[in-house]
């Protein structure tokens, strides 16, 4: 059974004109499914209504079989987190510690348990020599680690990123790419990455194009990648090396060159 | 880059850095309920005795604390001066020391340029509070000296009470200083904030939203330090575009200033939405019970320098009292 | 006549009495007309250079020489007006958008260096043409437009003082690639019609490789390097930069190896190509 389900799912913020366009989607457990699409495209909305911060005009959604509403809420936020772009506005502590522990004394997990737990995450992604640091002196990235570690705590199945890297520097961006990979693939959780960089979103499993509140298309990256037409008419930056591959089969000269395509299909598709 | 850290915590590991928050906050009000109850000089001076020797035990770095007072020396000067100046009401009250003094037209003068040369000289002497002393004394030495010209003749008398009654006064506002800033000193904000907390649960009974305050106090001071970053961005923005409040006229620094609240608002307002976003996603429900991974145990210790303070308070009530009489 | 640091250095002075020098030793000459990008680890200093060109920053030690002002400056020496001749964009220059409309917040930049009403209105109106803001945006609120929008209402409120040098703190910081792609491009125009001096300061190799005709590399709060973008990223010590490399020139040394063609230094897709369509394969 797929751990989220969505049917039919609509919701509009002014009544003029719908942000989430009649959406369907299924996304099976473990998965890593990113969501690209133009800035305004609902993928920001999408990712708000799945946690529950707004709630759906029409349709459901279910977290792994428990349907999505005022009542179950508590419920379903023990199992779907999120982790959004601005790293200082979602950093609630005084401390690294703080925070860190700031889901898990709302779940009213006991204090000596919350200790462990804190410990355990900090080191896990790294920051256990900043259990005392305040977040004004850390990085983007380290702030982004922080959160990262906060949801783990709270040993959520699902987690969303929601453009977690666009306001980090290279470093940072570098560094919380290499966690999500992590969580993927060592601790198996589903994960939503929503982004517009189109060279992240190739290491997902999974590819969902959003543009004006409805499904575009969605497949593997390799089918979502040769279809670089539909990707830049709707303002999506393909990335570079498939801009280059496209190039190269265009051009006269090149387009025969079996061997060469081949190559530059292929370092596309490299991590 | 940023090197500041909320509050004025200086980090050690003396006994008072172990002492309960609660316990140390009440010690707070306590002693100075104890100080304010006592009504003479040599009381005081014990008093102020007592009260320096816990602080040097703490190990806490003097100069720090001396630092404390330095905002204080005018009001501490002012008061002295007009105490000085004052006279006397009692009739056991003793003469130590009397002389002429005159608001002649050549102390005047003098005096008028000394005060020139004061706030000239100011900026550019280390010891600000020994000049501050410096240019005080010599106002007065100089209506002793110079009698020259039309002069309007004063006596001035100092009386041992007069001096006693600053020395009461001066060292009260001392030792105050010194109980609040070792509690700031010794004290993380957070621990401070648990503190609070945990001694106005009572008051939950009355609906009063105790965890409430608690958390709005806690992100507070979790702002603080990035609002300021913020608050030095957007200044620093705006001066590249012709902002420098030093230089302009009073109705440019209007908009000015305007150019710099207006923004911080703005990405204070936006702040304010996303992180209530979290907190609600995390599992933040006000009003609803939270476990907390900060937890303070009352100690052995806890209890002794309780009933230590509490001991001080009543040996002051009685002395007010009259309970117990001490010929001092 | 451009900007020229001699011998600079500049310490902050922390809270605990920690003086850490944030630049050291800083000898710079940029002319007019340069496009010139600033790299480097976070914490190299780039941040405290660049604060330097428009009189943020006074030196601690040497001496900075801005259009023919001298920094640090004599006690009576007034410092707004200096800061006319170099226009700073900050990183997320959303932020500092104040005004009722985005037309009075861009003529609020070239009003506090003097300019009347109408004089200030006129350039305005070309700064907000310039980076493609339409009329009918300039009467709205800056708060009620898209964040594409109020970046660039920024960037024209820079741009209407009328600057000789144009600073770019990480103009694409937080963008998608293709707004990313619109504002480089933007300033690249400037540069080249205009003939205003550039510097950037940026993390992305991409972008640096790509505009930047002169590239100076900071560590430590020294310059390390100071040539152009072929020299840097063949330079045999180019590991100690701690820098990325460009994705063209990546590919490149992909396509080097498993194609076994001979390698050449190239930074964007046309030349990349040509390259190939020569090679004859």
């Amino acid at each position: 059974m797929a751990i989220i389900q969505i049917k039919g799912l609509q919701f509009s913020y002014d009544r003029k004109h719908e942000a989430i366009n009649n959406i369907n989607l299924n996304i099976e457990k473990g998965k890593w499914v990113a969501v690209v699409g133009p800035n305004g495209s609902g993928k920001s909305t999408l990712a708000k209504l799945l946690v529950g911060l707004l709630e759906a005009d029409k349709g459901t959604i279910f977290i792994d079989g428990l349907e999505l509403n005022q009542k179950n809420i508590k419920e379903i936020r023990k199992k779907i987190g999120i982790v959004f772009q601005n790293p200082d506005n979602q950093f609630v502590g005084v401390t690294v510690r703080h925070d860190i522990a700031f889901g898990l004394e709302n779940q009213l997990v006991p204090q000596p348990e919350i200790v462990k737990l804190v410990n355990e995450y900090a080191e896990l992604v790294g920051m256990k020599d900043y259990l005392d640091k305040e977040p004004h002196q850390l990085s983007g990235g380290e702030k982004q680690r922080v959160a990262i570690a906060g949801a783990l705590a709270m040993n959520q199945e699902i987690m969303i990123f929601d453009e977690a890297t666009s306001m980090l520097d290279p470093e940072g961006k570098k560094d919380i790419t290499n966690f999500i990979i992590k969580l993927n693939e060592e601790f198996e959780k589903t994960l939503i990455t929503i982004t517009h960089d189109l060279e992240f979103a190739r290491k997902a499993d999974y590819i969902i194009v959003i543009n004006e509140g409805s499904i575009m298309m969605e497949g593997i990256p390799e089918e979502i990648f040769s279809q670089s037409e539909i990707l830049k008419s709707i303002d999506l930056d393909i990335p570079f090396s498939l801009r280059l591959y496209e190039r190269a089969k265009k051009d006269e000269k090149l387009k025969d060159n079996e061997k060469l395509l081949e190559v530059l299909w292929a370092y596309c598709l490299k991590m | 880059m940023n090197n500041i850290v909320i509050g004025q915590y200086i980090p050690g590991n003396s006994w008072i850095y172990k002492i309960d928050p609660r316990v140390k906050m009440v010690a707070l009000i306590v002693l100075m309920v104890a100080t304010f109850l006592l009504n003479s000089f040599y009381l005081m001076l014990i008093m102020f005795g007592l009260m320096l020797i816990m602080f040097l035990t703490t190990r806490v770095p003097f100069l720090k604390m001396l630092r404390g007072l330095k905002p204080l020396m005018f009001l501490l000067t002012f008061t002295f001066v007009i105490q000085i100046l004052g006279g006397t009401t009692s009739e056991s009250a003793k003469p130590l020391f009397t002389t002429d003094m005159f608001l002649s037209a050549s102390s005047i003068t003098i005096i008028v340029l000394i005060t020139i040369i004061y706030f000239a000289l100011k900026k550019y002497i280390p010891f600000r509070v020994i000049w501050f002393f410096i240019f005080v004394f010599l106002i007065f030495f100089v209506q002793a000296v110079l009698p020259y010209g039309p002069a309007y003749k004063y006596t001035l008398t100092i009386y041992d009470e007069a001096l006693l009654r600053t020395g009461f006064l001066v060292l009260r506002i001392i030792i105050i200083v010194i109980l609040s800033s070792l509690l700031t000193f010794t004290t993380m904000p957070t621990d401070i904030t648990n503190g609070i907390e945990s001694l106005l649960k009572p008051l939950k009974i009355i609906r009063f939203p105790v965890s409430e305050l608690a958390m709005m106090l806690s992100l507070t001071l979790r702002f603080i330090p990035t609002l300021l970053d913020e608050a030095n961005k957007i200044i620093k923005a705006q001066a590249s575009r012709g902002v420098e409040l030093s230089e302009s006229k009073f109705k440019e620094k209007i908009t000015q200033v305007v150019s710099l609240l207006i923004p911080l608002f703005v990405v204070s307002f936006k702040r304010a939405e996303d992180m209530a976003n979290a907190m609600d996603v995390r599992g933040y429900v006000v009003g609803a019970n939270r476990t907390k991974i900060d937890v303070m145990r009352m100690r052995f210790s806890d209890y002794f320098s309780l009933v230590v303070v509490l001991g001080i308070l009543t040996v002051t009530i009685l002395l007010r009292v009259g309970v117990i009489n001490v010929p001092l | 006549m451009g900007i020229l640091f001699k011998d600079v250095s500049y310490a902050y002075k922390g809270v605990k009495d920690d003086r850490f020098e944030a630049i050291n030793g800083i000898n710079l000459k940029i002319k007019d007309g340069e496009f010139v990008a600033i790299i480097g680890k976070t914490g190299s200093g780039k941040s405290t250079l660049v604060q330097h060109m428009n009189a943020l920053l006074q030196p601690s030690k040497g001496t900075v020489e801005i259009y023919g002002n001298i920094l640090p400056k004599k006690r009576k020496q007034k410092i707004g007006p200096i800061r006319k001749h170099v226009g700073l964009v900050f990183q997320f220059p959303e932020y500092q958008l104040f005004e009722y409309t985005v037309l009075k917040d861009i003529m609020f930049g070239p009003k506090n260096f003097g300019l009347k009403e109408e004089e200030a209105e006129k350039k305005a109106r070309e700064a907000a043409k310039l980076v493609g803001l339409g009329d009918e945006i300039l009467e709205r609120s800056p708060f009620r437009i898209s964040g594409g929008q109020m970046r660039r209402t920024a960037i024209a409120g820079i741009l209407a003082m009328e600057p000789h040098v144009l600073v770019l703190d990480e103009p694409t910081r937080g963008l998608d690639p293709q707004g990313a792609k619109e504002v480089m491009e933007l300033f690249n125009k400037i540069h080249e019609e205009y003939n205003k001096t550039i510097v950037l300061v940026s993390h992305d190799m991409n972008i640096v490789s790509k505009y930047a005709k002169r590239i100076i590399v900071l560590k430590d709060g020294k310059i390390v390097f100071d040539g152009n973008r072929e020299e840097l990223f063949l330079s045999s010590n180019f590991k100690d930069f701690s820098l990325e490399k460009p994705l063209a020139l990546e590919l490149m040394e992909y396509l080097s190896e498993t194609l076994n063609i001979p390698f050449k230094p190239l930074f964007n897709e046309e030349d990349i190509i040509s390259y190939l369509k020569e090679l004859d394969l």
